[in-house]
């Protein structure tokens, strides 16, 4: 039980992060639709996109398909209705009213990683917007060639302010906002890209999921991509076996510096990211072996056609320790890579059914021990090691688009087309019972048993 | 019947022919079974009332029952759909775990229930769809407002079926609000009338305190009177000395049971101030007073001691008036019964003011039966008009009472149909003008006893009358014989347009009577004699055999041809038939034999045909079981159906599903077959017409 484990922390049985730790992912495992908080939402249309602030996790930043972005305060309530329901509107929003609006579905909204004074929309208008929140005007706005499907801001970058968006063209743009302009162009993809997520560990690795099935890691350093997951080169396990050989302390030295970035987050942003990256780098060409390390992954036209998933890859994300990557497609599969290796991990995620034509946000818990991806009008939660389903959240009455972990309060959002925002919280029926009491109003029917025959 | 004796008798109290008896097996999932699979319109109660019962026994019941209840809401059939629901609907106002169960799969149920997504339309039939949904919106509708605080899956669910689906609720709860806003309205209402009785109730009450008072006096009048007039009489027989004691204590015994103060020419004043002031106070002040008192009672006011003190007034004299009354009942005064002196418009309002409803005397049969008892009395000897319903309620007993005279009579009285006249049959009294003192439509009025209709000017108008009704008379055919063959069947009354007047013919079209031509109609008796018994409608020779023909009208077996004639023709004169004559007449009768084979067969035919058309038309409608009603089926082969059909089936739930054939669709195939027919026979009259001018150039007009 709850209390045993605080007894033994009383004993000092158990240390200080492994009572939290324990703590969190017993929270975590007891999720489910909350009562007593929720977020009315001003769109009229599909929620696409959920992102919770990194400074202070308290704004939510929401992107829907009439073109608004909002941002509602998940800390304090607008109101509470009968005395125990905590109402969050929005109090921030950008919609079509607006002068500089965007005029079609936006797809991804995302706060600037350092504070909340900026977001950025990207839409399907082609343009992707940076947004000034206190004055809600816009900052300024870059064009892109088609539809934009994803931008993306590393959560650990320190010298660079760039963000990363995938349109319907084939390229990887950056755009920079000290700048005003475009600094990348990322050439390698197919077709359209779907999905982009920045290394946790290193604030120059950009990974990219494209409609052609393929997840190009980019270093922004160097020209081409240097690697492209193939989903038919698998290791069994977490870890790829130990190699023999002159490398293997090397890799042993690099395996403890990537774990000990498990800790990183953003608030600890101060660290040796030069050195770590390049660890980074040192050991996944290292991996592949000394027959490729010559050859520069971007050019090898055998290596360039390799596909991480049957059709599109629809979402990414990595794990916060920055050592795993999960990946959705089209093909109705979720995969685990190992960033290290490059491999996929073989986790057999058990049945589930995506939306195949837009991007899915998916949510990884801190220790990644759970996976939430949408499946069509519910959200699932799987095993992360082993892949077995264990929850299944329904509460939405059409597809789900997006959702969002919140890790400092252990909730979950989810955006769906059905124009809800839903907030998922670890529920412990005693407490929320007894609080309730405290605050039940008069003039609502009690929830009890009423066998009157 | 010993067997019957045992069993208790067949449940009468109870419109609950549920099979289910609580010996039966009771568990939950059984229950559920039984009650989703029939056909009826609703969750049998009794059963219902089982399934809860069962399901409150244990979590794992209402654990097994939600399963249950939501595997049966997946089934592709909106009746048990519906079925299930309604005891879902049950379940979950009762059960906190059930909410709490269906509540998590809210999203999976509801397109059950609802049907709202455009992939998941509610199955067949759709009639039971149609109820499915709106039960499930008006539930939806109560379980959020009763439950929503504790569930946000029941607030998630209302506000996707309103703003995305676009579902109109009901709004019951809207209903509910504008029910309290009305509450409110009276009240302030009742408020406002509590404040102007602040400053009336003196007034009402000196005013009935008056009225009171005024009856007392007039009551103590009448009651010196009484006292004098006893005393009177009682010096009567103290005078006369003829008090035979019986006499006496019969006299004393009368007057006291009723205390009735007998109404004189002196005292007439007083009674009708008396009854004046009785009326005033019983229709007017005590029905004020009774109108205070409810709205006193109904009212809510912060300060309530004016309304207690108020009502307890009202009821002090309440109670005052109701002493009074009774007062008067007591003292044996008729006031409420005036029907002996006053007119009927009092009569009327008495009864009223009374409030006491008449249990209304079991309606006087107006049958002819009455007004033949009443005419017994008076006119024995008169004609009695046969009611032909001895079977009804008081004409049942009063046939048992009757004298055998009576029975004879009625038994041969002639049968007269119904008509006004039968309401005055034997009275000879006047007549009101108005009888109901009716001026305005459905407005009591004031009778006028003066005006009258005598009864002599009654009886002239009295004529019984009764409608005409024609008897079927068969027209026969023309059948002259057509040039292209074959025989006119043309049917006309007197005179075929083609082809003259309609004689009688023989079976090749030749006239009968007229043989080459040469006796021409209307000179022969004979023939005018048969004519005329033919014209007389006598059909049974079409129909009948004609040697029964005969010794009906002969009276004699041996019956010849001539003595037929004879008695036919008795009052011609005898010395004028020749003997051509008779042989004419027997080549008639022999042809005319012919005749009435063909119209035998003719009629056979008809039969037969007729015959198939019942048949035809009875399969059709068994096919269709519920229009059964709809046409006029005798009851005879209804109830024999009815047995059949139970026999083989009862309508199951899988029968629902059959697509029925409805009007609109049997109107849609008549509507084209029509249109086919239409075509063909207008294509087939075109080259009839084509092929006649071809044959008959001159002949075409």
């Amino acid at each position: 039980m709850w209390w045993e484990e605080v007894r033994r922390r009383e004993r000092g049985e158990l240390r200080a992060r492994r009572f939290e730790a324990l703590a969190r992912s017993r929270r975590a495992a007891s999720l489910a639709l909350s009562n007593r908080k929720e977020i009315t939402t001003p769109h009229l249309g599909a929620v696409n996109s959920l992102q919770v602030d990194l400074t202070e996790g308290r704004y939510l930043l929401s992107g829907a398909s009439d073109g608004s972005a909002a941002v509602f305060d998940l800390k304090d309530a607008t109101e509470y209705e009968a005395g125990f329901i905590a109402k969050h509107r929005s109090i921030l929003l950008v919609d079509k009213q607006h002068q500089h609006g965007h005029k079609f579905t936006v797809s991804k909204a995302i706060w600037y990683p350092v504070d909340t004074g900026l977001f950025v929309t990207a839409s399907f208008d082609n343009y992707v917007k940076v947004w000034d929140t206190n004055s809600t005007q816009m900052v300024m706005d870059f064009k892109m060639p088609g539809k934009v499907y994803s931008a993306a801001m590393s959560p650990i970058a320190t010298t660079h302010m760039l963000i990363a968006t995938g349109s319907a063209d084939v390229q990887v743009r950056l755009c920079d906002i000290a700048s005003g302009a475009f600094t990348h162009t990322l050439s390698g993809h197919l077709d359209g890209i779907m999905s982009l997520e920045w290394s946790t560990s290193s604030e120059w690795i950009l990974m990219s999921g494209g409609c052609d099935g393929a997840i190009r890691f980019w270093d922004i350093r160097r020209a081409g991509c240097f690697l492209v997951l193939d989903q038919l080169r698998s290791q069994l396990g977490r870890r790829p076996p130990i190699l023999d050989g002159t490398t293997d302390n090397q890799h042993q030295k690099n395996l403890g510096r990537s774990s000990s970035s498990k800790s990183y987050s953003v608030q600890q942003r101060t660290g040796n990211h030069k050195k770590q990256s390049k660890a980074l780098r040192k050991s996944l060409t290292m991996v592949r072996g000394h027959t490729q390390q010559k050859v520069h992954p971007g050019m090898s036209s055998s290596q360039n056609h390799k596909t991480a998933h049957y059709g599109a890859v629809t979402g990414l994300r990595t794990t916060t320790d920055g050592m795993h990557l999960l990946s959705s497609g089209s093909d109705s599969r979720l995969r685990l890579w190992d960033i290290d290796s490059g491999c996929n991990t073989l986790v057999n995620f058990e049945a589930m059914r995506l939306q195949t034509s837009k991007p899915l946000q998916l949510a990884v818990t801190d220790d990644p021990s759970l996976v939430f991806i949408p499946c069509m009008s519910s959200i699932k939660a799987y095993n992360t090691w082993s892949g077995t389903t264990f929850q299944t959240f329904r509460g939405h009455y059409d597809h789900v688009n997006c959702c969002y972990y919140n890790s400092q309060d252990q909730e979950l959002y989810t955006g769906s087309n059905d124009r809800q925002i839903l907030v998922w919280s670890p529920s412990t029926p005693a407490l929320t019972e007894m609080e309730d009491d405290d605050k039940r109003q008069e003039g609502f029917a009690a929830d009890e048993d009423n066998w009157s025959d | 019947m010993p067997r019957a004796a045992g069993r208790p008798p067949p449940s009468e109290q109870g419109p609950s022919p549920s099979p289910y008896t609580p010996a039966a097996d009771s568990s939950v999932a059984a229950l559920i079974d039984r009650a989703t699979s029939t056909t009826a319109p609703s969750v049998d109660p009794a059963l219902l009332r089982a399934i809860k019962s069962s399901a409150r026994a244990s979590d794992g019941a209402v654990r097994d029952a939600f399963r249950l209840l939501l595997s049966l809401m997946a089934k592709p059939h909106s009746h048990v759909r519906l079925l299930a629901f309604s005891i879902v609907d049950e379940l979950f106002m009762r059960s906190k775990l059930f909410r709490s169960l269906l509540a998590d799969t809210l999203d999976g149920f509801l397109p059950l229930a609802v049907g709202f997504r455009t992939n998941e339309q509610l199955p067949p039939p759709a009639a039971s769809a149609a109820t499915l949904r709106k039960a499930a919106i008006q539930a939806l509708e109560r379980w959020h407002h009763l439950f929503g605080v504790h569930y946000r899956q029941l607030r998630l669910a209302v506000e996707y079926l309103k703003s995305s689906a676009r579902i109109q609720f009901p709004g019951l709860r809207a209903a509910v609000e504008a029910r309290a806003a009305r509450e409110a309205r009276t009240q302030e209402i009742l408020t406002a009338k509590v404040e102007q009785l602040r400053s009336t109730i003196e007034s009402i009450k000196a005013e009935i305190r008056s009225t009171i008072q005024e009856i007392r006096n007039g009551l103590d009048i009448i009651r010196a009177e009484y006292e004098k007039f006893e005393r009177y009489a009682d010096d009567d027989d103290e005078e006369e000395e003829i008090a035979s004691m019986a006499m006496r204590s019969i006299r004393t015994a009368s007057l006291m049971a009723g205390q009735w103060v007998p109404e004189t020419q002196e005292n007439e004043a007083v009674f009708d101030a008396l009854r004046e002031a009785y009326r005033l106070l019983v229709s007017k002040h005590f029905s004020t007073i009774q109108d205070w008192i409810s709205v006193l009672v109904r009212v809510n006011l912060a300060d309530n001691r004016f309304r207690d003190s108020a009502l307890k007034e009202f009821i002090d004299v309440k109670n005052e008036i109701r002493a009074v009354r009774s007062q008067c009942n007591e003292l044996g005064l008729d006031l409420d019964n005036v029907r002996r002196k006053k007119d009927a418009q009092e009569e009327d309002e008495e009864d009223w003011v009374e409030g006491k409803i008449e249990v209304p005397s079991p309606p006087r049969v107006v049958s002819n039966l009455d007004v033949a008892g009443s005419s017994k009395d008076n006119r024995k000897g008169k004609s009695m008009v046969n009611s032909g319903n001895g079977d009804m309620p008081n004409g049942g007993n009063r046939s048992q009472e009757m004298d055998p005279e009576r029975k004879k009579l009625l038994s041969e009285a002639p049968l007269v149909s119904w008509s006004s006249v039968l309401d005055r049959w034997g009275s000879n009294m006047d007549a009101h003008v108005n009888q109901r003192g009716l001026e305005l439509e459905s407005h009591w009025g004031r009778m006028d006893n003066d005006a009258v209709i005598p009864a002599a000017k009654i009886a002239e108008l009295n004529v019984h009358h009764s409608v005409y009704k024609e008897e079927p008379v068969e027209i026969l055919p023309c059948h002259a014989p057509l040039k292209k063959g074959g025989l006119c069947q043309r049917r006309d009354l007197k005179i075929c347009p083609f082809h003259g007047p309609i004689i009688p013919r023989d079976a090749r079209g030749n006239p009968i009577g007229k043989i080459g031509g040469s006796s021409d109609a209307g000179g022969d008796p004979l023939e005018q004699k048969v004519d005329i018994r033919e014209a007389g409608g006598n059909p049974i020779n079409t129909n009948g055999g004609i040697d029964s023909e005969y010794t009906q009208e002969g009276q004699e077996p041996s019956t010849s041809m001539m003595t037929s004639i004879n008695n036919d023709t008795s009052d011609i004169d005898l010395s004028k038939i020749t003997v051509d004559q008779l042989a004419m007449q027997a080549i008639k009768n022999v042809r005319k034999r012919d005749m009435d084979d063909k119209a035998r067969e003719r009629a056979q035919r008809a039969r037969v045909r007729q015959h198939n058309e019942d048949v035809l038309r009875q399969a059709a409608i068994a096919s269709t079981p519920h229009s059964a009603a709809a046409y006029g089926q005798p009851s005879e082969a209804l109830g024999r159906r009815g047995r059949r059909r139970a026999k083989t089936k009862e309508p199951t739930l899988s029968s629902m599903l059959k697509k029925k054939v409805t009007a609109k669709d049997r109107i849609a195939g008549r509507l084209l077959n029509g249109h086919a027919r239409d075509a063909t026979i207008r294509e087939a009259s075109n080259t009839e017409d084509m092929t006649y001018r071809e044959a008959f150039p001159n002949q075409w007009q």
